[in-house]
Protein backbone atom coordinates (compact mmCIF):
# COMPACT_ATOMS: atom_id res chain seq x y z
CA UNK A 1 0.00 0.00 0.00
CA UNK A 2 1.61 3.62 -0.61
CA UNK A 3 2.79 5.72 1.95
CA UNK A 4 0.17 8.12 3.42
CA UNK A 5 0.63 11.73 2.88
CA UNK A 6 -2.99 13.03 2.89
CA UNK A 7 -2.76 17.05 4.13
CA UNK A 8 -5.02 19.25 2.24
CA UNK A 9 -1.85 21.19 1.23
CA UNK A 10 0.04 18.32 -0.08
CA UNK A 11 -2.94 17.02 -1.93
CA UNK A 12 -4.93 19.95 -3.45
CA UNK A 13 -3.92 23.17 -5.24
CA UNK A 14 -4.38 26.28 -3.88
CA UNK A 15 -3.61 30.21 -2.80
CA UNK A 16 -5.37 32.51 -0.78
CA UNK A 17 -4.46 35.66 0.73
CA UNK A 18 -6.91 37.85 2.29
CA UNK A 19 -5.56 41.59 3.28
CA UNK A 20 -6.85 42.01 7.20
CA UNK A 21 -5.20 45.55 7.32
CA UNK A 22 -5.48 48.80 5.28
CA UNK A 23 -2.27 49.73 3.36
CA UNK A 24 -1.45 53.40 3.19
CA UNK A 25 -3.71 55.69 0.82
CA UNK A 26 -0.65 56.36 -1.45
CA UNK A 27 0.82 52.92 -1.05
CA UNK A 28 0.79 52.56 -4.81
CA UNK A 29 1.60 55.47 -7.27
CA UNK A 30 1.65 55.83 -11.49
CA UNK A 31 3.48 52.39 -11.61
CA UNK A 32 1.83 49.29 -11.36
CA UNK A 33 2.74 47.73 -8.23
CA UNK A 34 1.53 44.32 -6.91
CA UNK A 35 -1.65 44.12 -5.12
CA UNK A 36 -0.36 41.45 -2.40
CA UNK A 37 3.15 42.73 -1.85
CA UNK A 38 3.96 43.04 1.98
CA UNK A 39 5.86 46.17 1.45
CA UNK A 40 3.13 48.01 0.74
CA UNK A 41 3.02 50.52 4.18
CA UNK A 42 0.80 49.59 7.12
CA UNK A 43 -0.54 46.81 4.83
CA UNK A 44 -0.97 42.69 6.70
CA UNK A 45 -2.06 39.93 4.66
CA UNK A 46 -2.45 36.43 5.59
CA UNK A 47 -2.01 33.41 3.27
CA UNK A 48 -2.77 29.89 3.28
CA UNK A 49 -1.30 28.41 0.61
CA UNK A 50 -0.86 24.65 -1.00
CA UNK A 51 2.89 22.99 -0.77
CA UNK A 52 3.03 23.32 -4.80
CA UNK A 53 2.06 27.35 -4.92
CA UNK A 54 4.39 29.24 -3.34
CA UNK A 55 3.29 32.89 -2.65
CA UNK A 56 6.68 35.75 -1.60
CA UNK A 57 5.01 38.07 -0.06
CA UNK A 58 7.98 40.50 -0.32
CA UNK A 59 6.95 40.42 -4.01
CA UNK A 60 3.47 39.76 -4.21
CA UNK A 61 4.00 36.74 -6.85
CA UNK A 62 2.56 33.38 -6.93
CA UNK A 63 4.98 30.82 -8.59
CA UNK A 64 3.64 26.97 -9.19
CA UNK A 65 6.10 24.45 -8.47
CA UNK A 66 6.31 20.47 -9.97
CA UNK A 67 4.87 18.41 -7.45
CA UNK A 68 6.30 14.91 -6.07
CA UNK A 69 4.20 13.10 -4.63
CA UNK A 70 5.45 9.73 -2.83
CA UNK A 71 2.06 8.91 -2.19
CA UNK A 72 0.96 6.73 -5.46
CA UNK A 73 -0.55 9.98 -7.35
CA UNK A 74 1.24 11.43 -10.26
CA UNK A 75 3.68 14.17 -10.00
CA UNK A 76 2.79 17.31 -11.56
CA UNK A 77 4.76 18.92 -14.22
CA UNK A 78 2.15 19.59 -16.59
CA UNK A 79 -0.01 22.68 -17.19
CA UNK A 80 -2.98 22.81 -15.14
CA UNK A 81 -5.79 25.32 -15.31
CA UNK A 82 -6.74 27.90 -12.41
CA UNK B 1 -8.59 32.54 -9.86
CA UNK B 2 -10.89 35.27 -8.26
CA UNK B 3 -9.33 38.62 -6.88
CA UNK B 4 -11.71 40.47 -4.73
CA UNK B 5 -10.18 44.10 -5.20
CA UNK B 6 -11.27 46.57 -2.38
CA UNK B 7 -9.11 49.85 -2.90
CA UNK B 8 -9.24 53.52 -2.11
CA UNK B 9 -8.56 56.44 -4.44
CA UNK B 10 -6.47 59.22 -2.51
CA UNK B 11 -6.45 61.88 -4.82
CA UNK B 12 -8.55 62.65 -7.67
CA UNK B 13 -11.04 60.42 -9.73
CA UNK B 14 -9.55 57.91 -11.98
CA UNK B 15 -9.22 54.95 -13.69
CA UNK B 16 -7.72 52.10 -11.51
CA UNK B 17 -5.96 49.69 -13.83
CA UNK B 18 -5.41 46.02 -12.45
CA UNK B 19 -3.74 43.62 -14.85
CA UNK B 20 -2.93 39.54 -14.52
CA UNK B 21 0.50 38.87 -15.82
CA UNK B 22 2.33 35.24 -16.23
CA UNK B 23 6.26 35.53 -16.38
CA UNK B 24 7.28 38.58 -17.87
CA UNK B 25 4.57 38.35 -20.71
CA UNK B 26 1.75 40.95 -21.69
CA UNK B 27 -1.00 41.18 -19.49
CA UNK B 28 -3.65 38.14 -19.81
CA UNK B 29 -6.25 40.09 -18.47
CA UNK B 30 -6.63 43.91 -17.62
CA UNK B 31 -9.75 46.13 -16.47
CA UNK B 32 -9.58 49.66 -15.47
CA UNK B 33 -12.90 50.32 -13.00
CA UNK B 34 -13.15 54.04 -12.24
CA UNK B 35 -12.66 54.60 -8.34
CA UNK B 36 -14.49 58.18 -7.72
CA UNK B 37 -12.15 59.60 -4.39
CA UNK B 38 -15.14 60.78 -2.97
CA UNK B 39 -16.83 57.63 -2.65
CA UNK B 40 -13.99 55.11 -2.11
CA UNK B 41 -13.07 52.59 -0.96
CA UNK B 42 -14.77 50.46 -3.67
CA UNK B 43 -14.44 46.71 -4.34
CA UNK B 44 -14.72 45.58 -7.80
CA UNK B 45 -13.84 41.50 -9.17
CA UNK B 46 -11.45 40.29 -11.40
CA UNK B 47 -11.55 36.49 -12.55
CA UNK B 48 -10.65 34.87 -15.50
CA UNK B 49 -9.23 30.94 -16.12
CA UNK B 50 -5.36 30.83 -16.54
CA UNK B 51 -3.55 27.74 -18.17
CA UNK B 52 -0.52 27.20 -15.44
CA UNK B 53 2.89 25.39 -15.95
CA UNK B 54 5.46 24.67 -13.62
CA UNK B 55 7.55 27.43 -12.26
CA UNK B 56 4.95 29.88 -13.88
CA UNK B 57 5.35 32.79 -11.62
CA UNK B 58 2.08 34.90 -11.85
CA UNK B 59 1.70 38.64 -11.16
CA UNK B 60 -1.47 40.66 -10.25
CA UNK B 61 -0.54 44.17 -10.44
CA UNK B 62 -2.74 47.55 -10.11
CA UNK B 63 -2.04 51.16 -10.89
CA UNK B 64 -3.81 54.60 -11.11
CA UNK B 65 -2.11 56.58 -13.49
CA UNK B 66 -0.73 60.22 -12.35
CA UNK B 67 -2.27 59.40 -8.82
CA UNK B 68 -1.81 57.01 -6.03
CA UNK B 69 -3.96 54.29 -4.05
CA UNK B 70 -4.58 51.92 -2.02
CA UNK B 71 -4.75 48.30 -0.79
CA UNK B 72 -7.98 47.89 1.32
CA UNK B 73 -9.00 44.98 4.31
CA UNK B 74 -11.28 42.89 2.61
CA UNK B 75 -9.14 42.59 -0.87
CA UNK B 76 -8.66 38.89 -1.59
CA UNK B 77 -7.54 36.28 -4.30
CA UNK B 78 -8.17 32.71 -4.24
CA UNK B 79 -6.57 29.91 -7.02
CA UNK B 80 -8.22 26.75 -7.34
CA UNK B 81 -7.50 23.91 -9.76
CA UNK B 82 -10.22 23.67 -12.14
CA UNK B 83 -10.39 19.75 -11.56
CA UNK B 84 -13.17 18.59 -13.49
CA UNK B 85 -11.35 19.63 -17.26
CA UNK B 86 -14.46 21.17 -18.26
CA UNK B 87 -14.52 25.26 -18.54
CA UNK B 88 -14.33 28.42 -20.37
CA UNK B 89 -13.47 31.57 -19.46
CA UNK B 90 -13.53 34.58 -22.40
CA UNK B 91 -12.22 38.04 -21.14
CA UNK B 92 -13.29 41.29 -23.26
CA UNK B 93 -10.56 42.88 -24.72
CA UNK B 94 -11.66 45.66 -26.33
CA UNK B 95 -14.84 47.34 -24.96
CA UNK B 96 -17.91 47.21 -27.36
CA UNK B 97 -20.04 50.38 -28.00
CA UNK B 98 -23.18 48.89 -27.92
CA UNK B 99 -25.86 51.80 -28.11
CA UNK B 100 -29.57 50.54 -27.60
CA UNK B 101 -32.15 50.20 -24.93
CA UNK B 102 -33.32 47.09 -25.52
CA UNK B 103 -32.12 44.48 -23.74
CA UNK B 104 -29.32 42.76 -25.73
CA UNK B 105 -26.17 40.23 -24.87
CA UNK B 106 -23.01 42.47 -24.14
CA UNK B 107 -20.71 39.62 -24.88
CA UNK B 108 -22.07 39.58 -28.23
CA UNK B 109 -19.13 40.98 -31.27
CA UNK B 110 -21.44 41.28 -33.91
CA UNK B 111 -22.21 45.03 -34.40
CA UNK B 112 -21.12 47.10 -32.01
CA UNK B 113 -20.00 44.30 -29.75
CA UNK B 114 -17.00 44.06 -27.74
CA UNK B 115 -13.93 42.08 -28.92
CA UNK B 116 -11.97 38.50 -27.85
CA UNK B 117 -8.52 39.03 -28.62
CA UNK B 118 -6.99 34.98 -28.40
CA UNK B 119 -5.00 35.71 -25.35
CA UNK B 120 -8.47 36.19 -23.72
CA UNK B 121 -10.00 32.90 -24.38
CA UNK B 122 -9.53 29.84 -22.99
CA UNK B 123 -11.53 26.51 -23.00
CA UNK B 124 -12.48 23.18 -22.95
CA UNK B 125 -15.09 20.88 -23.26
CA UNK B 126 -17.47 24.10 -22.88
CA UNK B 127 -18.13 26.10 -26.01
CA UNK B 128 -18.05 29.44 -26.15
CA UNK B 129 -19.36 31.01 -29.55
CA UNK B 130 -18.61 34.86 -29.85
CA UNK B 131 -21.24 34.72 -32.86
CA UNK B 132 -24.01 34.64 -30.28
CA UNK B 133 -21.75 35.15 -26.98
CA UNK B 134 -23.17 31.97 -25.73
CA UNK B 135 -21.51 29.02 -23.34
CA UNK B 136 -22.62 25.64 -24.59
CA UNK B 137 -22.61 22.77 -22.15
CA UNK B 138 -21.26 19.81 -23.12
CA UNK B 139 -22.67 17.25 -20.49
CA UNK B 140 -24.98 17.56 -17.68
CA UNK B 141 -23.32 18.38 -14.34
CA UNK B 142 -23.26 21.08 -11.75
CA UNK B 143 -21.35 24.09 -13.34
CA UNK B 144 -20.18 27.20 -11.53
CA UNK B 145 -21.06 30.42 -13.59
CA UNK B 146 -19.15 33.39 -12.94
CA UNK B 147 -19.27 36.95 -14.62
CA UNK B 148 -18.07 40.31 -13.27
CA UNK B 149 -19.47 42.65 -15.35
CA UNK B 150 -17.69 45.61 -16.00
CA UNK B 151 -19.70 47.39 -18.05
CA UNK B 152 -19.97 51.68 -19.06
CA UNK B 153 -22.63 53.90 -19.85
CA UNK B 154 -20.74 54.72 -23.35
CA UNK B 155 -22.83 58.32 -23.06
CA UNK B 156 -24.44 60.46 -20.19
CA UNK B 157 -26.62 57.13 -18.82
CA UNK B 158 -27.88 57.34 -15.16
CA UNK B 159 -30.29 54.21 -14.91
CA UNK B 160 -30.72 50.49 -13.85
CA UNK B 161 -28.81 47.84 -15.67
CA UNK B 162 -30.53 45.00 -15.01
CA UNK B 163 -28.13 41.70 -15.84
CA UNK B 164 -29.63 38.61 -16.64
CA UNK B 165 -28.55 35.05 -16.71
CA UNK B 166 -30.31 32.30 -19.33
CA UNK B 167 -30.26 29.06 -19.70
CA UNK B 168 -31.49 28.06 -23.61
CA UNK B 169 -32.12 24.12 -24.40
CA UNK B 170 -30.65 23.07 -27.63
CA UNK B 171 -30.65 26.38 -28.79
CA UNK B 172 -29.63 30.15 -28.14
CA UNK B 173 -32.56 32.25 -27.53
CA UNK B 174 -32.43 34.87 -25.07
CA UNK B 175 -35.91 35.73 -25.12
CA UNK B 176 -38.07 33.35 -23.32
CA UNK B 177 -38.72 34.30 -19.98
CA UNK B 178 -38.94 31.07 -18.57
CA UNK B 179 -35.51 30.16 -19.24
CA UNK B 180 -34.19 33.51 -17.56
CA UNK B 181 -32.30 31.91 -14.15
CA UNK B 182 -31.90 35.01 -12.43
CA UNK B 183 -31.60 38.87 -12.74
CA UNK B 184 -29.82 41.48 -10.67
CA UNK B 185 -30.68 45.44 -11.08
CA UNK B 186 -27.66 47.41 -9.85
CA UNK B 187 -26.69 50.97 -11.40
CA UNK B 188 -25.45 52.62 -13.92
CA UNK B 189 -24.08 56.13 -13.66
CA UNK B 190 -21.94 58.03 -16.34
CA UNK B 191 -19.58 59.93 -13.19
CA UNK B 192 -18.35 56.55 -11.73
CA UNK B 193 -18.28 54.36 -14.70
CA UNK B 194 -16.54 51.69 -15.87
CA UNK B 195 -18.02 49.92 -12.68
CA UNK B 196 -18.64 46.03 -11.99
CA UNK B 197 -20.86 43.69 -10.83
CA UNK B 198 -20.42 40.02 -9.82
CA UNK B 199 -22.60 37.17 -10.50
CA UNK B 200 -21.39 33.17 -8.69
CA UNK B 201 -23.84 31.34 -9.28
CA UNK B 202 -23.85 27.15 -9.23
CA UNK B 203 -26.72 25.28 -11.80
CA UNK B 204 -27.96 22.22 -12.61
CA UNK B 205 -27.56 21.90 -16.65
CA UNK B 206 -27.68 19.55 -19.10
CA UNK B 207 -25.73 18.88 -22.48
CA UNK B 208 -26.53 20.99 -25.01
CA UNK B 209 -27.94 23.82 -22.84
CA UNK B 210 -26.56 27.25 -23.96
CA UNK B 211 -25.90 29.84 -21.48
CA UNK B 212 -25.80 34.09 -22.07
CA UNK B 213 -25.85 36.92 -20.47
CA UNK B 214 -27.70 39.67 -21.29
CA UNK B 215 -27.86 43.84 -20.00
CA UNK B 216 -30.92 45.86 -20.06
CA UNK B 217 -31.17 49.54 -19.15
CA UNK B 218 -34.37 50.68 -20.62
CA UNK B 219 -33.04 54.07 -21.37
CA UNK B 220 -29.79 55.56 -22.69
CA UNK B 221 -27.23 52.90 -23.29
CA UNK B 222 -24.88 50.30 -21.67
CA UNK B 223 -21.64 48.29 -22.80
CA UNK B 224 -19.12 45.91 -21.64
CA UNK B 225 -15.96 47.27 -21.15
CA UNK B 226 -12.15 45.95 -20.79
CA UNK B 227 -12.29 42.95 -18.54
CA UNK B 228 -15.51 41.65 -18.18
CA UNK B 229 -15.50 38.16 -18.04
CA UNK B 230 -17.89 35.25 -18.68
CA UNK B 231 -16.83 31.96 -16.77
CA UNK B 232 -18.82 28.59 -17.00
CA UNK B 233 -16.39 25.67 -15.28
CA UNK B 234 -18.33 22.11 -14.75
CA UNK B 235 -17.85 20.91 -10.78
CA UNK B 236 -15.72 17.48 -10.55
CA UNK B 237 -18.17 16.39 -8.19
CA UNK B 238 -16.30 13.69 -6.72
CA UNK B 239 -14.50 12.40 -10.14
CA UNK B 240 -10.94 11.69 -10.34
CA UNK B 241 -9.04 14.90 -11.35
CA UNK B 242 -9.38 14.90 -15.25
CA UNK B 243 -6.21 14.44 -16.86
CA UNK B 244 -3.94 14.02 -14.15
CA UNK B 245 -4.74 10.59 -12.70
CA UNK B 246 -4.75 12.47 -9.21
CA UNK B 247 -7.90 12.21 -6.91
CA UNK B 248 -10.06 9.61 -5.22
CA UNK B 249 -12.97 11.93 -4.52
CA UNK B 250 -13.31 15.44 -2.75
CA UNK B 251 -13.70 17.90 -5.33
CA UNK B 252 -16.99 19.86 -5.68
CA UNK B 253 -19.67 17.46 -4.68
CA UNK B 254 -20.44 19.93 -1.88
CA UNK B 255 -22.46 23.26 -2.73
CA UNK B 256 -24.72 25.67 -1.97
CA UNK B 257 -26.37 28.56 -3.94
CA UNK B 258 -29.13 30.56 -3.09
CA UNK B 259 -30.81 33.80 -3.86
CA UNK B 260 -32.86 36.36 -1.93
CA UNK B 261 -36.34 36.67 -4.17
CA UNK B 262 -37.41 39.71 -2.12
CA UNK B 263 -35.43 43.19 -0.74
CA UNK B 264 -34.43 42.73 2.84
CA UNK B 265 -35.98 45.43 5.51
CA UNK B 266 -33.48 48.75 5.63
CA UNK B 267 -31.74 48.51 8.77
CA UNK B 268 -28.64 50.42 10.56
CA UNK B 269 -27.73 47.67 12.67
CA UNK B 270 -25.96 44.05 11.18
CA UNK B 271 -28.43 42.72 8.67
CA UNK B 272 -28.25 38.84 7.88
CA UNK B 273 -29.26 38.79 4.23
CA UNK B 274 -30.49 35.18 4.35
CA UNK B 275 -32.47 35.12 7.65
CA UNK B 276 -35.81 35.06 6.09
CA UNK B 277 -36.95 37.53 8.99
CA UNK B 278 -35.14 40.54 7.57
CA UNK B 279 -37.13 40.24 4.10
CA UNK B 280 -40.37 42.11 2.80
CA UNK B 281 -42.77 40.79 1.70
CA UNK B 282 -42.86 37.19 0.89
CA UNK B 283 -39.25 35.72 2.36
CA UNK B 284 -39.00 33.57 -0.11
CA UNK B 285 -35.24 31.93 -1.27
CA UNK B 286 -34.69 30.72 -4.34
CA UNK B 287 -32.11 27.76 -3.86
CA UNK B 288 -30.80 27.35 -7.25
CA UNK B 289 -28.48 23.81 -6.33
CA UNK B 290 -27.61 22.53 -3.31
CA UNK B 291 -26.05 19.22 -1.72
CA UNK B 292 -24.53 18.24 1.45
CA UNK B 293 -25.05 21.73 2.99
CA UNK B 294 -27.93 22.42 5.04
CA UNK B 295 -29.45 25.78 4.30
CA UNK B 296 -32.00 27.44 7.46
CA UNK B 297 -33.85 30.20 5.99
CA UNK B 298 -35.28 30.69 9.46
CA UNK B 299 -31.80 31.35 10.93
CA UNK B 300 -29.91 32.41 7.89
CA UNK B 301 -27.16 29.52 8.36
CA UNK B 302 -25.47 27.17 6.22
CA UNK B 303 -24.17 24.28 7.77
CA UNK B 304 -21.37 22.34 5.99
CA UNK B 305 -21.78 17.93 6.71
CA UNK B 306 -18.53 17.24 5.96
CA UNK B 307 -14.80 18.73 6.18
CA UNK B 308 -12.73 20.27 3.99
CA UNK B 309 -11.51 23.50 1.97
CA UNK B 310 -14.50 25.43 1.00
CA UNK B 311 -14.55 28.61 -1.32
CA UNK B 312 -17.18 31.00 -0.25
CA UNK B 313 -18.52 34.13 -2.55
CA UNK B 314 -21.26 36.82 -0.84
CA UNK B 315 -23.19 39.00 -3.60
CA UNK B 316 -24.95 41.53 -1.68
CA UNK B 317 -26.38 44.15 -3.59
CA UNK B 318 -27.33 47.11 -1.64
CA UNK B 319 -29.88 50.50 -1.64
CA UNK B 320 -28.94 52.70 0.79
CA UNK B 321 -31.36 55.61 2.88
CA UNK B 322 -27.73 57.89 2.54
CA UNK B 323 -24.03 57.94 2.04
CA UNK B 324 -22.46 55.36 4.33
CA UNK B 325 -19.46 52.93 5.11
CA UNK B 326 -20.93 49.42 4.52
CA UNK B 327 -19.18 46.12 6.14
CA UNK B 328 -19.61 42.73 4.67
CA UNK B 329 -18.83 39.43 7.18
CA UNK B 330 -18.00 36.00 6.21
CA UNK B 331 -18.34 33.87 9.40
CA UNK B 332 -17.35 30.62 10.79
CA UNK B 333 -19.32 29.52 14.12
CA UNK B 334 -19.83 33.27 14.65
CA UNK B 335 -16.31 34.07 14.17
CA UNK B 336 -14.99 36.45 11.23
CA UNK B 337 -13.40 34.88 8.48
CA UNK B 338 -13.09 37.83 6.13
CA UNK B 339 -14.46 41.32 6.41
CA UNK B 340 -14.24 44.11 3.91
CA UNK B 341 -15.22 47.05 5.80
CA UNK B 342 -14.95 50.21 3.90
CA UNK B 343 -16.74 50.08 1.07
CA UNK B 344 -18.61 53.19 0.87
CA UNK B 345 -22.01 53.93 -1.23
CA UNK B 346 -23.14 57.15 -2.00
CA UNK B 347 -26.81 56.27 -2.51
CA UNK B 348 -27.65 58.68 -5.29
CA UNK B 349 -24.87 57.83 -7.50
CA UNK B 350 -24.16 54.05 -7.04
CA UNK B 351 -26.86 52.32 -5.64
CA UNK B 352 -28.24 49.52 -6.34
CA UNK B 353 -24.38 48.76 -5.85
CA UNK B 354 -23.19 45.01 -5.38
CA UNK B 355 -19.81 44.70 -3.12
CA UNK B 356 -18.48 41.18 -3.56
CA UNK B 357 -16.66 39.26 0.00
CA UNK B 358 -14.84 36.30 -1.03
CA UNK B 359 -13.34 33.74 1.53
CA UNK B 360 -11.32 30.30 1.05
CA UNK B 361 -11.82 28.41 4.28
CA UNK B 362 -11.14 24.82 6.06
CA UNK B 363 -14.46 23.96 7.43
CA UNK B 364 -15.35 20.56 9.57
CA UNK B 365 -18.50 18.92 9.94
CA UNK B 366 -21.20 20.80 11.44
CA UNK B 367 -19.39 24.23 11.09
CA UNK B 368 -21.98 27.40 10.72
CA UNK B 369 -21.52 29.65 7.49
CA UNK B 370 -23.48 33.31 8.02
CA UNK B 371 -23.10 36.45 6.87
CA UNK B 372 -24.09 39.69 7.80
CA UNK B 373 -23.70 43.07 6.54
CA UNK B 374 -23.68 46.47 8.57
CA UNK B 375 -23.38 50.37 8.58
CA UNK B 376 -20.89 52.81 9.85
CA UNK B 377 -23.80 55.09 11.19
CA UNK B 378 -27.18 55.06 11.87
CA UNK B 379 -28.33 55.05 7.80
CA UNK B 380 -30.22 52.23 6.44
CA UNK B 381 -28.97 50.09 4.08
CA UNK B 382 -31.47 47.03 2.56
CA UNK B 383 -30.45 43.99 0.20
CA UNK B 384 -31.77 43.98 -3.24
CA UNK B 385 -34.10 41.01 -4.59
CA UNK B 386 -30.90 39.09 -6.54
CA UNK B 387 -28.33 39.49 -3.81
CA UNK B 388 -26.85 36.07 -3.81
CA UNK B 389 -23.90 33.78 -1.85
CA UNK B 390 -22.42 30.44 -3.11
CA UNK B 391 -19.89 28.15 -1.59
CA UNK B 392 -18.39 24.68 -2.61
CA UNK B 393 -15.92 22.25 -0.84
CA UNK B 394 -13.12 22.77 -3.27
CA UNK B 395 -11.42 19.89 -1.45
CA UNK B 396 -12.31 17.66 0.80
CA UNK B 397 -11.57 14.41 2.87
CA UNK B 398 -9.26 13.02 0.78
CA UNK B 399 -9.49 8.96 0.57
CA UNK B 400 -7.11 6.02 1.09
CA UNK B 401 -7.65 3.88 -2.37
CA UNK B 402 -10.80 1.85 -2.03
CA UNK B 403 -10.00 -1.78 -1.95
CA UNK B 404 -11.31 -5.31 -0.76
CA UNK B 405 -11.01 -6.12 2.92
CA UNK B 406 -8.22 -8.97 2.40
CA UNK B 407 -9.69 -11.04 4.71
CA UNK B 408 -9.76 -12.35 8.69
CA UNK B 409 -8.21 -15.71 8.01
CA UNK B 410 -4.65 -15.91 5.78
CA UNK B 411 -4.24 -19.02 3.69
CA UNK B 412 -1.40 -19.69 6.71
CA UNK B 413 -4.15 -19.30 9.30
CA UNK B 414 -2.62 -16.13 10.41
CA UNK B 415 -5.64 -14.05 12.06
CA UNK B 416 -5.45 -10.69 10.88
CA UNK B 417 -7.64 -8.95 13.10
CA UNK B 418 -5.94 -5.15 12.38
CA UNK B 419 -3.65 -5.81 9.56
CA UNK B 420 -4.23 -2.73 7.37
CA UNK B 421 -5.30 -5.11 4.06
CA UNK B 422 -7.93 -6.50 6.68
CA UNK B 423 -8.75 -3.74 9.39
CA UNK B 424 -7.63 -0.38 7.51
CA UNK B 425 -9.50 -0.63 4.40
CA UNK B 426 -13.12 -1.35 5.66
CA UNK B 427 -13.33 2.34 6.50
CA UNK B 428 -12.77 5.82 4.79
CA UNK B 429 -9.54 6.90 6.03
CA UNK B 430 -6.54 9.49 4.72
CA UNK B 431 -3.96 7.44 6.71
CA UNK B 432 -3.34 3.99 6.17
CA UNK B 433 -3.81 2.16 9.58
CA UNK B 434 -6.05 2.65 11.48
CA UNK B 435 -6.00 2.28 15.48
CA UNK B 436 -5.66 -0.89 16.83
CA UNK B 437 -8.78 -0.16 18.71
CA UNK B 438 -11.00 -0.24 15.79
CA UNK B 439 -10.43 -4.05 15.28
CA UNK B 440 -11.44 -4.49 18.87
CA UNK B 441 -14.91 -6.18 19.09
CA UNK B 442 -17.02 -5.38 21.99
CA UNK B 443 -16.00 -3.50 24.51
CA UNK B 444 -11.91 -2.29 24.62
CA UNK B 445 -12.23 -2.68 28.47
CA UNK B 446 -12.86 -4.50 31.22
CA UNK B 447 -15.07 -1.76 32.31
CA UNK B 448 -16.47 -0.94 28.78
CA UNK B 449 -15.07 2.25 28.39
CA UNK B 450 -11.93 3.61 26.21
CA UNK B 451 -13.46 2.44 22.91
CA UNK B 452 -13.93 5.38 21.25
CA UNK B 453 -10.89 6.76 19.54
CA UNK B 454 -9.86 10.17 20.20
CA UNK B 455 -7.48 10.79 17.19
CA UNK B 456 -9.04 9.57 14.39
CA UNK B 457 -12.61 11.61 13.44
CA UNK B 458 -12.70 12.34 9.92
CA UNK B 459 -13.68 8.52 8.38
CA UNK B 460 -17.04 7.30 9.05
CA UNK B 461 -17.74 3.55 9.32
CA UNK B 462 -17.90 2.42 5.61
CA UNK B 463 -21.74 1.69 4.23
Amino acid sequence: MANACFTYSEKASYAYVLCTTSSAVDAIAGTALPVFDSDHDDVVFTNNTSDDITYTAAAGTFTRKSRNLSCGFNAGDFSRNF
Amino acid sequence: MVLTLVTSQETSDRLQTTTFNLNSASAIYTAAPFIDFAMDPTETTHQRIITIAADDVLHIKTTTPGHTMGIVKGTSVVITEITSGVFASSTVTTAGSNNTTDEFNPFDTDGDGPAFAAAGLIANGVVFDETDASMKIPSSGKYLIMVNNLYAAGGSTNNTNTIRLYRSAGSYDITTADERLFSNAVKIHSTVDPTEHTICVIEDLNADDYLAITYDVGAGRVQAELGATFTVIKLQEGQPIAGTGRGLGGYGNIYASVMSDQDSTADDDDVNPFDEGTLTGDATFTTRAISGIVFSPAEGTFTVDKPGLYFIMHNPIFQVAGNVVVTTKILVNGVIVSASDTAFINNVIEDPMNLTNTAFVELQRNDVVTVFTGANTAVNIAHSAGSHITMFRYFGFFRTQEALASGLIGDDLTINTFSQGNLSVQYDRNIDQLPFKFGIRGAGTLRGRGTEPSVVKLGDKKV
